[in-house]
This record gives C-alpha cells, sequence and structure tokens, in this order.
C-alpha cells in the first residue's frame, strides 16, 4: 500500500474516535459546591509561577475536583487544556495525540504541526514532536494549563522520558498540573530544588477540622455535633472519599449516633466499610443499576439499558450525579460520564462477590452495543472480559476492511493493540492485519513470520473444510478467500519497501491474475505498488500505465484520496520524463477537482505542490510560492513526508530566487527535520543546502558539504542524480573543470538510459557550461543545442536563468547560430537580455493558463460576465438588485482572484481560463 | 513457573478487610487483626504481579505498613 493511506483517526464527526476524544479533554465541572479550600488555592496560584504542580495523593483525596474547580471557577484568566489518562494512553502516540488535540483545543494552530508529525506513518522522535509543540506555544500569546490528570496509570518509559524533556523546556506559555497516586518517575528532586515545581501531598488535601465540619454540616446538610465531626475526622484521618461516603449513609437518618458509633468503633476499611452502608439505603433499582453498570469505563442512557436491560438508564445515570454518589459528567451535554475510580473499584468487586456469574453476561450486552454501534475497541474488550475471545476477534475482523479503504490505519492499530498477541496470532485475517500495520509503519520485521502464519492457517482451514464440510470461523468478512493473494500483495509491498522493486514488480503481477473482480482494496494496492515500484525502477512508461489506470478507476467512484496520489504520481513521472506541459495538465485537472468542495482533503496538496514546482521551472516566481504554500499547508497532514520534502525544496528555490537567502535557508532547516529518513537528508537535502551556498557565493560550506557527502563515484545510481549534479555544481564553482566534465559525460548516458530528460537536461546545460569554459567552443555549442532541444518542448526557462551570465553567452551564440531562435529569445528575454537579432518577436511567455487557486462564486461570475459585456459598477448593480458597494468589493474579489490589476485585464483572463466566452 | 516456583510475599497493610477481598488480590489470603491491620499473604508469580498487588493496595487507599519476601523452608 502506498506509505500515504492515511487520514487523520478522528476522521468522521461523530466517530467513536471522537467522541473519546471530546471526553478525555473535557474540562470536568466542579461540583456546584465545594468546600471553600483557601489555604489550598492560594498555593496552587503562587504555584503557577513555577513551571509544574504535582498533586500527588492517594483516591479520594479530592485531587480533580480541586484542581478542576480551581482552574475553571476562580476567575484565574488562564485557559485550560484538559487531559483525563487511563491505561490506554500507554501509547507514546496516542498519548502525545491527545495532549496536543487538547492544546489544539485552546489554540488551533499550536497544535497543527505537532498533530502532523505524528499522524506520519513513520513519525519523527518524541522530542522533535515535542520541540516543535514548545516552539508553537513559545510563539503565542497568553497563557494555558496543561492538566494530566490520573498520571499514575502511565507506565511507560518513553513517555516519562518525553515528558521530562518537556518539563525541561518548558516555555512560559505553558505550565503544567499533574495529579497522581504515586509519585512519578521524573527528575522530582531536581525540579524541587531549582524551585520549578510546586507541590501538593496528601497531608496538604486532608480535610482539617474545620473544612470537614464545613463538608458535612453545611454541604450535605447534616446537623452533627462538634463531637461527632471531630470523631469522623479522625476515624477518616480527613481522607474526603471517607467522609462523604459516611456523609451519604448519614443522610436521612432520624440519628446519628449510632451510625458514629458503629463506624468510628470499627477498624473495617472504610471503603469497605461504608459504601456497603451507602448501597444499603439505596433503592434496589439504584444499587442493582450501580453493581450492574460498575463494569464500564464510561456510562451513557442508552449503553446502561442494554446492559441493565431497562429503559431507565438516563434517568439513572442524572440522579445518582444529584445525589453525588461519586458520578462525574465527561460532557456538558449530559451524554457521557463515568464513575470515580475508588468507588467504581469497591462496587465492581462486590458486584464479583454476590453475582458472580452474572458478569460475563453483562460484560456481553456491554460487548454487543458497542458492536452495534461501532465502537470497535470498547466493543471487542468487552468481548475478551466477557470470556470470547473469538467474538472479539470477529469484531475487529468485521470492520477492518471498511477502515482499511477509508485508510484510517492507525484506528486499526489501535484495534489491535487491545488484542492478546496470541488471539492475533492464532487467526489469519488478524495476522494479515497486524502485517498490513506494520508494513504502513514501516516495521518491516515482524511482517515475514505474520503472512506465514497467516498463509498457514488459511491452508489448514480449506483442509479443515474439505474433509468435514464446516466453514472456517462463519466470518462476516470476504477476506478468506483472498487470504492466499492478499499476502502475495503484501509481499509486494513489503519487497518495494525494502526496495527489491524487481520482486515487488514479480509479485504484484503475480498477484492482479489471481485476485478476484471484487477485492477492490487488495487490486488497489497492487496497482499502487505497481506503479511505486515501476516509478521508483525507473520504467516510466509501465508507472505511466499505471498512475493512469488508477486515476481512471478511481474518477468516477470520487476516491479523490487515490486521485490525487496518483495524479501527483503521474505528474511526477511526466516531469522526469521533461513533458512538463503534460504534467501541468494532469496536476490542472486534479486541481479543478479539488476546487469544488470548500476544504479540500489534505492529499489534494501534493498536486499543488507539483503544479508549483512546475511554474517555478517556468518562471512564474509568484504563481509558484502560492501555489506551493497552500500545497505545504494541505500537505502537512498527510502521511508522507515525500511529497513535503520536494515541495519545500521547490519553495526554497523560489525563495532564493527572489533574493530571500535565510529565507531559502529556513525551509530547508524544516525539510530536515520532517524527514525521517537519512538517505533522503543525504542525497536531497543536503545537496540543497550546498546549492544555496553556492548561491552565496560561499565555496566553503559548499566544498564542505561536498567533502563531508563522500558520494561513491563507482557505480552512478539513479535515486541520487540529483546529489551527483549538485557535486558536479561544485566542483565547477572550485575551477576543478576537468572533474566536473569527467563527473557529466558519465552522467548523461545514465540519465538518459533512464529516459530521465528533466535530469538529462540541467546535465548537458552544465557540461555545456563546463567545456566553454575550458576552451572547448564546438562540443559546447553542440552539447548545448541538444539541451535547447530537449528542452523546448517542455518550456523550460529557469534553468537556463539560473546559470547567470555564462548560460547568456551560450544563448546569444546558439541564438545568433539559428539554434531555436524563438525559445532562445525567450531565453534571452527571461535573463533580461535583448535577443541579438533585432527581427526577433518572441515574447516572454510570462502567462501561462493556470487553473484558479479559488474559484469564482456564482455571484462573481454574474459580475465578471457583466463586465465582460462593458456593463460599469452602477449598471451592474441595479442589474443585479445589490448595492454599490457590493458590486466593487465583489469586482475586487474577482481581480485578486485572477491575479489582475484591472477589469480589462480580468476579462482577457477570464477568457484565457476558459471561464467565460 | 508453576505455581509452586512461585515466592510467598506478606503485605502488611492498615485497615480490615475481610476474607471476600481475596479474590481482589490474586488469591492471597487475607488476616486481619484485632488492632486493625491487615496481612495479605501468598505466592506472588513475579515482580511484577507483586508491583500490581501494591497498586491495588494504593489505589484502595490502604496505607502500606510492610512488605516482606518469606523464605522457603
Amino acid at each position: 500500500m502506498a506509505k500515504a493511506e492515511i487520514i487523520l483517526p478522528a476522521a468522521g464527526k461523530g466517530s467513536a474516535g471522537d467522541t473519546i476524544l471530546a471526553t478525555k479533554i473535557h474540562v470536568p465541572r466542579a461540583r456546584s459546591a465545594v468546600v471553600a479550600r483557601y489555604r489550598l488555592l492560594q498555593r496552587l496560584n503562587e504555584g503557577l509561577e513555577r513551571g509544574f504542580t504535582l498533586i500527588s495523593a492517594p483516591a479520594g483525596f479530592g485531587k480533580t475536583t480541586l484542581v478542576a474547580s480551581w482552574l475553571r471557577d476562580q476567575g484565574l484568566g488562564v485557559d485550560v487544556a484538559w487531559m483525563s489518562l487511563d491505561k490506554q494512553d500507554n501509547d507514546p502516540i496516542r498519548f502525545w495525540h491527545y495532549v496536543a488535540a487538547a492544546l489544539g483545543g485552546w489554540r488551533v494552530d499550536v497544535a497543527e504541526e505537532a498533530l502532523a508529525m505524528l499522524h506520519l506513518p513513520e513519525p519523527p522522535p518524541t522530542e522533535t514532536i515535542l520541540t516543535a509543540l514548545i516552539n508553537a506555544l513559545s510563539a503565542s500569546e497568553g497563557n494555558v494549563v496543561l492538566v494530566l490528570d490520573d498520571y499514575h496509570v502511565i507506565e511507560a518509559q518513553p513517555i516519562h522520558e518525553a515528558l521530562s524533556f518537556l518539563l525541561d523546556h518548558l516555555p512560559a506559555q505553558l505550565h503544567v498540573v499533574m495529579t497522581t497516586r504515586s509519585d512519578p518517575p521524573l527528575a522530582l528532586a531536581r525540579l524541587r530544588a531549582r524551585r520549578q515545581m510546586a507541590e501538593l501531598r496528601a497531608n496538604d488535601l486532608r480535610f482539617t477540622l474545620d473544612e470537614s465540619a464545613a463538608f458535612l454540616n453545611q454541604l450535605m446538610g447534616l446537623k452533627l455535633s462538634s463531637h461527632d465531626v471531630g470523631a469522623l475526622e479522625e476515624r477518616t484521618e480527613g481522607w474526603i472519599a471517607g467522609l462523604q461516603l459516611a456523609a451519604l449513609s448519614m443522610q436521612g437518618l432520624p440519628e446519628v449516633a449510632p451510625f458514629v458509633a458503629a463506624f468510628t468503633g470499627s477498624h473495617r476499611h472504610v471503603v469497605d466499610y461504608l459504601v456497603e452502608e451507602v448501597l444499603a439505603r439505596l433503592s434496589d433499582r439504584l444499587q442493582s443499576f450501580l453493581l450492574e453498570t460498575s463494569i464500564l469505563d464510561r456510562l451513557a442512557g442508552p449503553l446502561c439499558d442494554a446492559v441493565t436491560d431497562q429503559h431507565d438508564g438516563q434517568a439513572m445515570l442524572e440522579a445518582l450525579e444529584r445525589a453525588n454518589l461519586f458520578i462525574v459528567p465527561l460532557d456538558e451535554e449530559r451524554q457521557w460520564y463515568r464513575y470515580h475510580h475508588l468507588f467504581r473499584d469497591v462496587v465492581n468487586h462486590r458486584l464479583r462477590q454476590s453475582q458472580r456469574d452474572r458478569v460475563v453476561e453483562l460484560h456481553s450486552r456491554a460487548a454487543a452495543w458497542y458492536a452495534q454501534e461501532g465502537w470497535v475497541e470498547e466493543a471487542s474488550r468487552h468481548a475478551l472480559a466477557a470470556g470470547q475471545p473469538s467474538w472479539a476477534a470477529q469484531i475487529v475482523e468485521q470492520h477492518a476492511p471498511g477502515i482499511m479503504d477509508r485508510g484510517e490505519v492507525a484506528s486499526l492499530r489501535q484495534w489491535l493493540q487491545a488484542l492478546p498477541p496470541s488471539l492475533i496470532r492464532s487467526r489469519p485475517q488478524l495476522s494479515l492485519a497486524q502485517a498490513l500495520v506494520l508494513l504502513y509503519h514501516g516495521q518491516l520485521d515482524g511482517v515475514e513470520a505474520l503472512l506465514q502464519d497467516a498463509e498457514r492457517m488459511a491452508a489448514g482451514a480449506r483442509e479443515l473444510t474439505a474433509t468435514t464440510g464446516e466453514e472456517y470461523h462463519g466470518s462476516a468478512s470476504s477476506w478468506l478467500g483472498d487470504i492466499d493473494n492478499a499476502v502475495v500483495v503484501m509481499r509486494g509491498t513489503l519487497a518495494r519497501l525494502q526496495g527489491d522493486h524487481r520482486r515487488a514488480l514479480e509479485l504484484s503481477r503475480q498477484a492482479l491474475q489471481s485476485l478476484s473482480e471484487d477485492s477492490s482494496y487488495w487490486r488497489a494496492n497492487v496497482v499502487w505498488n505497481i506503479a511505486l515500484s515501476t516509478y521508483s525502477s525507473g520504467d516510466f512508461d509501465a508507472a505511466t500505465r499505471a498512475f493512469s489506470e488508477i486515476l481512471a478507476d478511481n474518477w468516477n467512484t470520487g476516491n479523490s484520496y487515490r486521485i490525487f496520489y496518483a495524479a501527483y504520481g503521474l505528474g511526477r513521472v511526466q516531469v522526469a520524463q521533461g513533458r512538463l506541459h503534460q504534467a501541468a495538465k494532469t496536476c490542472r485537472q486534479a486541481i479543478q477537482l479539488a476546487n469544488q468542495t470548500d476544504k479540500p482533503l489534505p492529499v489534494a496538496g501534493t498536486v499543488y505542490l507539483a503544479m508549483g514546482e512546475l511554474l517555478y521551472e517556468w518562471n512564474d516566481l509568484e504563481g509558484a510560492r502560492r501555489y506551493l504554500m497552500q500545497g505545504l499547508e494541505l500537505a502537512k497532514r498527510v502521511g508522507d513526508f515525500g511529497p513535503l520534502l520536494h515541495g519545500y525544496m521547490a519553495l526554497s528555490h523560489v525563495r532564493q530566487a527572489q533574493d530571500d537567502v535565510a529565507g531559502a535557508l529556513e525551509l530547508l532547516e524544516e525539510a530536515r527535520r520532517i524527514t525521517p529518513i537519512q538517505e533522503a537528508v543525504d542525497y536531497l537535502i543536503l545537496p540543497s543546502v550546498a546549492r544555496l551556498h553556492l548561491a552565496q557565493g560561499n565555496l566553503p560550506s559548499a566544498l564542505q558539504w561536498a567533502q563531508v557527502a563522500g558520494l561513491e563515484l563507482g557505480e552512478l545510481r539513479q535515486d541520487r542524480m540529483y546529489a551527483y549534479v549538485m557535486l558536479a555544481r561544485v566542483l565547477l564553482a572550485r575551477k576543478s573543470w576537468h572533474e566536473a566534465r569527467d563527473l557529466l559525460i558519465r552522467l548523461a548516458p545514465r540519465a538518459e538510459a533512464a529516459g530521465r530528460v528533466h535530469a538529462l537536461i540541467k546535465i548537458l546545460v552544465l557540461t555545456a557550461l563546463v567545456l566553454e569554459t575550458i576552451g572547448e567552443a564546438e562540443a559546447a555549442q553542440t552539447t548545448f543545442k541538444r539541451a535547447l532541444c530537449l528542452a523546448e518542448p517542455g518550456g523550460y526557462i529557469r534553468t537556463f536563468v539560473e546559470g547567470g551570465q555564462p548560460i547568456v553567452a551560450l544563448l546569444r551564440r546558439a541564438h545568433n547560430a539559428g539554434d531555436a531562435i524563438e525559445y532562445t529569445a525567450m531565453l534571452l528575454a527571461a535573463c533580461g537580455q535583448p535577443p541579438g537579432d533585432a527581427t526577433s518577436s518572441a515574447q516572454p511567455i510570462l502567462h501561462l493558463a493556470q487553473p484558479l487557486l479559488e474559484p469564482l462564486s456564482e455571484r462573481e461570475m454574474e459580475v465578471l460576465e457583466l463586465i465582460a459585456k462593458g456593463a460599469q459598477n452602477q449598471a451592474i448593480a441595479r442589474q443585479l438588485f445589490v448595492a454599490l458597494d457590493t458590486v466593487k468589493k465583489h469586482v475586487s474579489r474577482i481581480l485578486d482572484k485572477l491575479g489582475v490589476n484591472n477589469r480589462t485585464e480580468a476579462v482577457t483572463r477570464a477568457r484565457e481560463l476558459g471561464i467565460i466566452r | 513457573m508453576r505455581t509452586h516456583d512461585w515466592i510467598r510475599y506478606e503485605i502488611k497493610v492498615q485497615g480490615s478487610l475481610d476474607s471476600q477481598w481475596s479474590e481482589w488480590f490474586d488469591g492471597l489470603s487475607m488476616i486481619s487483626t484485632e488492632s486493625g491491620e491487615t496481612t495479605l499473604s501468598g505466592p506472588v508469580a513475579d515482580q511484577a504481579a507483586l508491583h500490581g498487588l501494591l497498586n491495588k493496595v494504593r489505589d484502595l487507599n490502604l496505607p502500606l505498613l510492610a512488605v516482606y519476601r518469606v523464605d522457603p523452608t
């Protein structure tokens, strides 16, 4: 599969992923009435001056309530990004995704880059992602508090390390608050010593006698004597959960004295004792509701109904909330709740004690509800808890094909993480799915083993069916028949990713033969493999066919994802072949498609980038800049650094051409940051930096690159062409003419044999320059003529213009010799030189018919048509029944969108583009 | 490692918990004293299991008093 088949995990609105995210970053609403704890609030406020606040105390000390009420209700004027953590967040990608999302909820742009990086198939090192986040925060205005609630559930060492990194580089705008039951394994002693940490611990959080009195008598409406308050406070040691449970037990009791006496006289564990008391006082209905729903991590009315087999779920939840029964709302709409962890643990324990045999049944009901709603991860978890691993597996298997069609590999990965590895390996479809996930993330190591397992199991199942006539698994998925073919396809992908293109093609073609008609997903993968492998191995004809096939197949199904990617691929092939106009046409068509929606898919950015590169070559620097910037904006969110890399390089060329060398360097730095593959850095980015150095006249730095790069010139590799050409430029600059010539003379035939006209043109131009310099004028002229001949059909401009004065001389000579007269005249004009021959009438090609970045609205079209008929603004206003001002605004927008300065130009341009007749 | 290879630990906590909680704590036996302390004891599979048990103790807010490893004799 193309490494880039991914859309952001929380794709569809209202998807399970979206809902979970919303509940995790929701700032808990503190209960309407809490005991005012000024002394603690004051310490928290003071702690804001330090970077990090740690609140470390066992369960039931009111940590979350304290932080929530402090941040929400104190009018501090700080913004809050909240993260409720749970065990599943031990996956670093998931953890930082949620953190970034929480911060993104504060300011969208702060998290954009980090989120984009997290969604790459091979995310860069966490430090890189965090640096992006830190930088974005440093550049923001305002302050935000990031709350990590329940950090004790995090055990993954990489997360601890990354968090340490974050705390070490905390920007002033960010303050981190952590609540936890155990001290986190961070360098706390160091933070304390440097006074970079504020701390609240159990002793601080205990209710004092006064606070206990306030809580019990004022808040809970009991009328306890100070003696009783004292006794309870002593028994519970100010433990808030204990006091709360005690209060609940006492509500409605005619006489509290017996209760207090019994409670304080017992050694029984407070929670155990009190939960029993509380439960005993509840109605039967409420009691059984609590017990049954204690199996759930999150509660919603319909879910509770399914589990309890009743219809009053929503009412129950709201009643529990009103009664202060340890239930916490997870959103504003009162759709989702959860129980306080401690309370839930104890109630759950009680359930296991009293109704052990029902537990499985309850989990089954939960699993069924979740499965029906499409919450795959939760469904499979409950199925596992119900002791039914096959069911859990089936749920995942059922939903896997759909999600892969949408390219949401991240979701598939999460689903598989919830299943025990032994379960995955015992089922062919899951093994296949796991292999897919690994392949996608470039973790090639375990893939072959999984594929072999899947193969073996499928073969075994067929045998079984053959002998017993029984259907294997009776699974709803249609994959089974195609497991063998799927394995071949994936082996092909594996080969491609390992760089063995020959084998990749072999396997892909084999798969194509035997795949059934309706295996659209695997077919699409095969064609992808063929397209990318043929492109990488330089078989441009086959690549063109493959990409064209993908375009044709998908154009009507509207799988725009594949369309854009194929258009990008086809465009690149066409460019490599020097067929610039065809490439532009390919991009144009795709861009028109993108313009049909308000929010183009991120992947559409790739064709904008390709268009930008073309415009640069055609010397339309402004146009190039606009397309490249828009393309980068979009493509950042795609899971493939390849197009981005080329985009950054192209934009850096544009900046260089506009004399912004610093800006150009910045872009290359950025490119380097997002590129996880060292080869790409070595053979594309670093040479680009050297190019900048040369342009600045900084020969020493360029030489240094050449030396450090240590390019092996023994066997010249196709995928290093750019670096070789750059080396030749450096040699040229160093005046090592003969070395340069020797290298170029070897490169040319290589490029030619591979059909790489684009590269060949540049090589020939450079060769001509060298030959000219060493006095071989005739050879120079012949070579240059060849270059012109190859370049003219595509209309290459920049390649020549970049060469400066030496090129001008060559152009003049060629022009005067009658070689490509019009073309050379145009090139000379582009270089700012008049042609030597006054009779030439060639005009520089400044405008090419480019598609609009932003299409005209219907209204704007109406106005434009009237303008074309010669109407003045007043007349237009009258005809369209709008105000004059409105017309002026429309006109101004039209001029903007068309990139022109007046009405006449607008009409000309619009006709050029075919927008009006 | 089979069960009889597991190592016996004793975990002492503050507060009385009756034997009904035994299942919660991986089947360890639970003995409470008059003074309000409980000792959980029994075989534990490995260090990870031990830390899991200690987490459960933590999560129930039972003050941890002592952890002993019992030498097999």
